[in-house]
């Protein structure tokens, strides 16, 4: 996490490429925040882009630079409640919706949102993690997945130790989401409500 | 859930990272509005939190409904100074009042870089017609002066 705490002093002081790289960290993040709370695109995307306004109007003063990612996740998943209702607000009311609301199962409900939580958690923790892992994971996660050789040689790694490295990078990143996930689930429940 | 609920084997990892960047990954037009976002990095600027939103933070939906009609109240607050705004949903018209009273012009700010400004009268009232729906943040600037100490917050209306 050092690594993020770096970017953070650094865009805090108006190093722009560091703010480019935590956005390339996080992006993926914020954005999956709006979408899980059941945002449209339009909304995700105002959602997305007042979280990261508000991010850098307080990137000076974080008490944690390295909790960047939660303190991302928080916000969006607030901005992203708000929002959704702001939506809800502005249809055209049908009487009847909560009709078909009360229909849906509740543990299909449960173990939709958990799913959703378990997505918000992992990304969080992949954008967390040191450079070289994140990017060996995101080019295992890759469709179809480059070759060894290819690989390899984007992340100026021999061949042969590929394979060790992900094995590693992969336990660093459960550790990560086990470590991530009371944060994470604590600072957004209270303001979700489904 | 638990912590307990997610441990993965690494196949089952590498699946959910897979589909994560098929299903959730950020469209380039977001990726490139997060980073123009730091054109707004201002480090001599008081910046007022978002204190109260009605959409939250007012539990009693009945005397929303009933009351102020369509009206999202915000109000921002930063030590000795506060900004109340109500947001009328139709046009999306901000109506609002700086405390304590400033005269000057409040300007309205949208990420793009683009700002509208009306005047704040004695009273610090001041009304924006049509704003729209986006993030936007205001800025109080004095009769005398040409930049101004003080925002609020983003905020998405």
């Amino acid at each position: 996490m050092d690594e993020v705490r770096d970017l953070v002093l650094r865009a805090a002081s108006g190093d722009a490429e560091a703010w480019s790289g935590l956005v390339g960290r996080f992006a993926d993040l914020v954005w999956s925040v709006a979408r899980s709370v059941g945002l449209n695109a339009t909304d995700a995307a105002d959602v997305s882009q007042t979280t990261w306004l508000r991010f850098c109007e307080h990137i000076g003063d974080l008490r944690d630079p390295s909790r960047a990612g939660p303190w991302l996740a928080t916000t969006a998943r607030r901005e992203a409640v708000r929002v959704s209702k702001l939506g809800a607000r502005q249809l055209v009311v049908d009487p009847w919706a909560w009709l078909e609301r009360a229909d849906v199962d509740g543990a299909e409900v449960s173990s939709a949102v958990a799913g959703k939580e378990r997505d918000v958690v992992v990304q969080c923790a992949l954008a967390v993690m040191p450079e070289r892992c994140r990017l060996l994971l995101q080019a295992a996660a890759e469709d179809p997945p480059p070759s060894y050789g290819s690989l390899a040689a984007r992340l100026g790694l021999a061949v042969g130790s590929l394979g060790p490295t992900r094995r590693r990078c992969l336990e660093q990143l459960r550790q990560l989401v086990q470590r991530l996930s009371p944060d994470l689930l604590e600072g957004t429940k209270s303001s979700v409500r489904l | 859930m638990t912590p307990d609920d997610i441990v993965f084997s690494d196949e089952e990892l590498i699946d959910q990272l897979r589909r994560l960047r098929h299903e959730l990954a950020a469209p380039a037009a977001v990726i490139a509005a997060a980073t123009d976002a730091f054109r707004w990095r201002s480090v001599a600027v008081a910046v007022a939190g978002l204190e109260f939103d009605s959409l939250v933070d007012d539990d009693d939906q009945l005397a929303r409904v009933r009351g102020s009609g369509a009206e999202r109240r915000l109000r921002f607050a930063s030590p000795g100074r506060s900004v109340e705004v109500a947001v009328v949903d139709n046009n999306c018209g901000l109506a609002g009042r700086v405390d304590p009273p400033v005269v000057g012009t409040m300007v309205l700010r949208h990420p793009d870089g683009s700002a509208i400004s009306t005047p704040l009268d004695e009273r610090g009232e001041f009304f924006f017609e049509a704003v729209g729906r986006g993030p936007v943040s205001l800025r109080p600037v004095l009769a005398d002066a040409l930049t101004s100490d003080f925002e609020t917050e983003w905020v998405t209306i």
